[in-house]
């Protein structure tokens, strides 16, 4: 008895074992982590059934005439849309950029708190305003209103708009995130607030703005809805931007349920999604990379 | 490790006296040019402009109550026509709802997946993953939905799911409501997985910004891991799980695409999940070129943007308040 | 059975044949260097554990029982003479990457004994004990490698479950670490984990409340929310969290740094208390402290265990020069 006092709980004392009703703890612990990664596959194996799928409908018709002919009857390839895609995609990549980083660098450096603040929840609300009523939005002012009908310029200002708020958002988190020794440092060493921007804190904050960029710009080639309602669809390269154009979520869109007794529409429809995802895949790469990089060089930074 | 601080604002430009004048000039010259006050709120001046242009071209006291109710018939315009958004609002509401609720279980899963269980090579691997699954186009969901899934809905799924469920609220109804399968329950199905990676990254950030201490004395305690999620992670990540949720919702109700292309664009109060239905995102993309014809029906599509606009930024609002503590990565919502 | 701190009553399976046990490696308390022991121990289960190694002596006995069952050892009271550690550490690394942060530790703890660790910021005091209790698990990038023992298991063995171990050997960190529910909810954290009665709870909260000194002050609403406490109180709130799970070994990290002199006062007195039913290891860097409250100091620097002694020896007359320079307070 007094040995067992001095000791304590003998059998708490056993590191193996524990009293056979507090074992299910343990038990618990080991089910549910697999049970946890079984909801984990049930997730991935649809999603990758479907990469699968676009796949094996869109590789055995792909060929080099898929991104050279226009879309002609129900055949032809995607290059139209290939190009329009891009047209847009640099239209409203470079109305996302000018607009998303000098509002975030200007949120992040010079706003007051308020002010500040205000921007970002704003930023916030419009990246989460729908889509459709983006859409909707450009279709009423920009083709509707100026009676400009359906054209290029309409889907690339909606498209910017969409794409606002991922580069204003980088580039904010990416000025905030300065080590501050970097900017006490250039600002004692007096550095002008000017100098210190450029040299320093530009530098550092390029990748992540980079990044954000480039997740717009994936985001935003993913997107069908803005388009549909201001872009309009052509089979040819327009022009000009007031124009109609077609694009490659369009070309989903508008073949994807002709029946496959009208030639291949459908076909072209699986190697928009083919290509669109391709190209998603390697903007998130770049996403990878440069953050990689930046977590690198910020290391080195820090210590 | 010093955190960085907030920007601290109005901090004078040209601090640095010893610089010579010239440079101290260009310094407020550039900056104050380019830069007024007014461009932080650019963001806000773009949203504002959107609600503006939606409220300008909005009319609502001139379609009266029966904007509000379930008539649809506006073909042809004319005096006896009605326009009630009531059962768009319906299918909007019940998938983004039940997508929101998979969404949630399933992603919370696969966060906790990530953040406590999983080795740390396959956790950064799905993580990249899952975010990654987060670009795929909607519109691509939407076709493999319907070429692949509507089938198999259709032909297997429904028909058994049907006579296994058939008590359950929901999932017995009328045979013929199943049809080729496109209908309510494929696009809650897609639209799930679309939000799956939204609702998870922010799940994830959430349970990975608990502080360390707090899992480790959970630890020290003699706590599993599973106790320790369960008794300390999800307790103090619950702001940030309940807002992915919010923000999952947000994401479905204004998915327009997908939605479209699998929800079978049947304007009814369906007789079971397996039905049609339709949403008021899908509606207003459906329906934007006979717009052009119908001023009236243009009209309509503005009060319905107006409303969708006016759903989205309450929950967006709701949302970021809750995962404002556990954001700190611009990626993803 | 149930009295002084046994207050739950045995549970479950009762496996250990209780032999008692002579530890091989035991050090005589009053020969200061657990380096000096060559080494021994036990031959561990044949399964090597997944960090670490074991050593082997020629003298070595070999023994066939599992190690679980020699597991209680008696003390004869008050007699420090052939008492064997409740913790043995040998030949204990670190690795962070490829920098070593722990280099070659051998050092034992005893029941009832306040054992302080000294040593200047950055010497690895707090990697040290986080290995005691497997902690060190939860740190990335660790690579642990070397010999511990919990009353003779080594606590490496792959059979060996780190919950369990934690119960044992409980911790408490630098900074206060309550969890945001009440102050009766924190204490009964560990208490619920292994499905205690509810009557057993509310009375292992009394009584380790009591023991850290706070029921006096707190009993009257103990369901306030523990972040309202002081700082002071905060830290004796995870001390009384910690016993309440009945461990045998108190680990505390530099429990005092951010009280007040008042508050830390308070630590230090419950510090006597807890020494008579536990065996405590204090980290701090604070040398009066160590003088105060503990009965056998260690000094680390640079991850490497420069001395361990008496107290009172090792502040009056240290052995090495290191020692003397950091206790005079040249450095550090
Ligand atoms: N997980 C880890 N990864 C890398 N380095 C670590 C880790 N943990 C501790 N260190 C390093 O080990 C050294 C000792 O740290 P620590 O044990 O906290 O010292 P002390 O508690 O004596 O101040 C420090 O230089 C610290 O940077
Ligand atoms: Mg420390």
């Amino acid at each position: 008895m007094a040995v067992q006092n001095s000791t304590g709980n003998p059998a708490g004392d056993i590191l193996r074992y524990s009293p056979g009703h507090l074992r299910l703890r343990f038990v618990i612990d080991k089910i549910v982590g697999w049970v946890l990664l079984l909801a984990f596959l049930a997730v991935l194996f649809p999603l990758a059934d479907m990469l699968y799928w676009v796949g094996e409908k869109a590789l055995p018709t792909f060929t080099m005439n898929t991104l050279t002919l226009n879309q002609v009857g129900t055949g032809g390839g995607l290059h139209s849309m290939i190009v329009g895609t891009f047209i847009i995609l640099i239209l409203s990549t470079v109305i996302a950029t000018g607009i998303g980083v000098l509002a975030g660098m200007y949120t992040a450096e010079f706003a007051p708190r308020r002010v500040a603040e205000a921007g970002r929840v704003a930023g916030y609300l419009l990246a989460g305003v729908p889509a459709i009523v983006l859409g909707y939005f450009g279709f009423y002012l920009l083709v509707i209103y100026t009676k400009w009908d359906y054209n290029t310029l309409a889907g690339a200002i909606t498209l910017g708009i969409f794409m606002v708020p991922f580069v204003y958002r980088a580039t904010d988190l990416a000025f905030v995130n300065v080590p501050h020794d970097q900017r006490e440092g250039a600002l004692a060493m007096g550095a002008s607030r000017f100098q210190y921007l450029r040299r320093v804190a530009f530098p550092i904050a390029m990748p992540t703005i980079l990044s954000g960029v480039f997740l717009a710009m994936a985001l935003g080639m993913g997107e069908t809805a803005p388009l549909v309602l201001t872009v309009g669809w052509s089979n040819t390269v327009p022009t000009n931007l007031l124009q109609p154009t077609g694009y490659l979520t369009g070309a989903i869109w508008n073949f994807y349920d002709f029946p496959s007794t009208y030639g291949s529409f459908q076909t072209l429809a699986f190697q928009a999604a083919f290509l669109l995802i391709l190209i998603v895949i390697a903007l998130n790469v770049g996403v990878q990379i440069i953050s990689e990089h930046y977590r690198r060089k910020l290391r080195g930074l820090v210590g | 490790m010093s955190e960085p601080g907030p920007p601290e604002g109005g901090v004078p430009t040209g601090a640095a006296p010893t610089l010579p004048p010239p440079e101290r000039l260009r310094d407020r010259i550039t900056w104050k040019m380019v830069l007024g006050s007014p461009v932080a709120l650019l963001p806000m001046f773009l949203l504002a402009a959107v609600a503006g242009v939606l409220l300008y071209a909005s009319d609502l006291h001139n379609f009266g109550w029966s904007l509000w109710g379930t008539d649809w018939n506006w073909i042809p315009p004319g005096p006896g026509s009605s326009y009630g958004i009531g059962y768009f609002a319906l299918g909007s509401v019940l998938t983004a709802s039940l997508a929101m609720l998979l969404a949630t279980v399933l992603s919370l899963a696969m966060a906790i997946s990530i953040v406590v269980y999983l080795p740390v090579i396959p956790s950064r691997a799905l993580t990249v993953v899952t975010d990654l699954l987060a670009g795929i186009p909607s519109v691509v969901f939407g076709i493999w939905g319907f070429v692949v899934l509507a089938p198999y809905f259709g032909e297997n799924l429904e028909p058994s799911l049907r006579d296994a469920l058939y008590w359950l609220p929901g999932f017995g109804g009328p045979a013929f409501a199943i049809g080729g399968g496109t209908g309510i329950l494929l696009a809650v199905f897609v639209l799930t997985i679309m939000i799956i990676p939204i609702t998870t990254a922010i799940m994830r950030e959430s349970l990975r910004a608990v502080p360390h201490s707090a899992i480790e004395a959970g630890l020290a305690l003699g706590a599993t891991r599973w106790e320790v999620v369960r008794k300390v992670r999800l307790p103090m990540a619950r702001a940030g799980i309940f807002g992915a949720l919010f923000l999952g919702f947000g994401r479905a109700i204004g998915e327009s695409v997908a939605v479209s292309m699998l929800i079978g664009a049947t304007p009814q109060l369906p007789p079971s999940l397996y039905a049609g239905g339709y949403t008021i995102a899908a509606y207003i993309l459906d329906q934007q070129d006979s717009a052009f014809a119908y001023p009236v029906l243009l009209q309509v599509l503005v009060e319905f943007a107006l409303i969708l606009l006016l759903i989205s930024v309450v929950v967006n609002i709701v949302g970021h308040r809750l995962t404002r503590g556990s954001r700190n990565s611009g990626t993803l919502n | 059975m149930v009295e002084g701190r046994n207050f739950v009553p045995t549970k479950g399976d009762i496996r250990s044949g209780v032999g008692p046990m002579q530890l091989a490696s035991a050090a005589s308390p009053s020969g200061g260097y657990a380096d000096d022991i060559p080494g021994t121990g036990f031959m561990g289960s044949p399964v090597a554990g997944r960090s670490s190694t074991r050593y082997m002596s020629p003298s070595e006995s070999t023994q066939n029982a599992p190690l679980e069952e020699m597991a209680s050892t008696p003390q004869p009271p008050g007699g420090p003479a052939a008492v064997a550690p409740l913790i043995s550490v040998k030949d204990l690394w670190v690795w962070a990457g490829k920098k070593p942060i722990l280099s070659g530790i051998s050092l034992d703890f005893n029941d009832r004994e306040v054992t302080a660790l000294i040593g200047p910021s950055g010497c690895g005091k707090t990697t040290f004990i986080r290995t005691l209790n497997r902690m060190s698990d939860v740190s990335p990038g660790l690579r642990v490698k070397g010999l511990i023992q919990y009353k003779g298991q080594d606590i490496h063995s792959r059979s060996v479950n780190p919950v369990l171990l934690r119960q044992r050997v409980g911790m408490v960190f630098q900074r206060s670490t309550v969890f945001p529910m009440s102050i009766f909810d924190n204490v009964a954290f560990g208490l619920r984990l292994i499905r205690e009665r509810r009557d057993v709870i509310s009375e292992r909260v009394t009584e380790s409340l009591r023991r850290a000194g706070l029921y006096e002050e707190l009993k009257d609403n103990l369901n306030r929310s523990a972040l309202t406490l002081s700082g002071g109180q905060q830290q004796r709130l995870c001390i009384a969290r910690a016993l309440a799970v009945n461990p045998r070994v108190l680990l505390l990290d530099e429990p005092t740094s951010s009280l007040d002199p008042s508050a830390t006062q308070k630590v230090e007195d419950l510090l006597f208390e807890l020494k008579r039913e536990y065996a405590v290891v204090i980290v701090t860097h604070n040398m009066q402290q160590a003088a105060r409250v503990a009965d056998r100091t260690a000094f680390l620097y640079q991850g490497k265990l420069v001395e361990f002694d008496e107290t009172k020896r090792l502040f009056e007359n240290p052995r090495e020069k290191l020692t003397e320079s950091y206790v005079t307070g040249r450095f550090g």
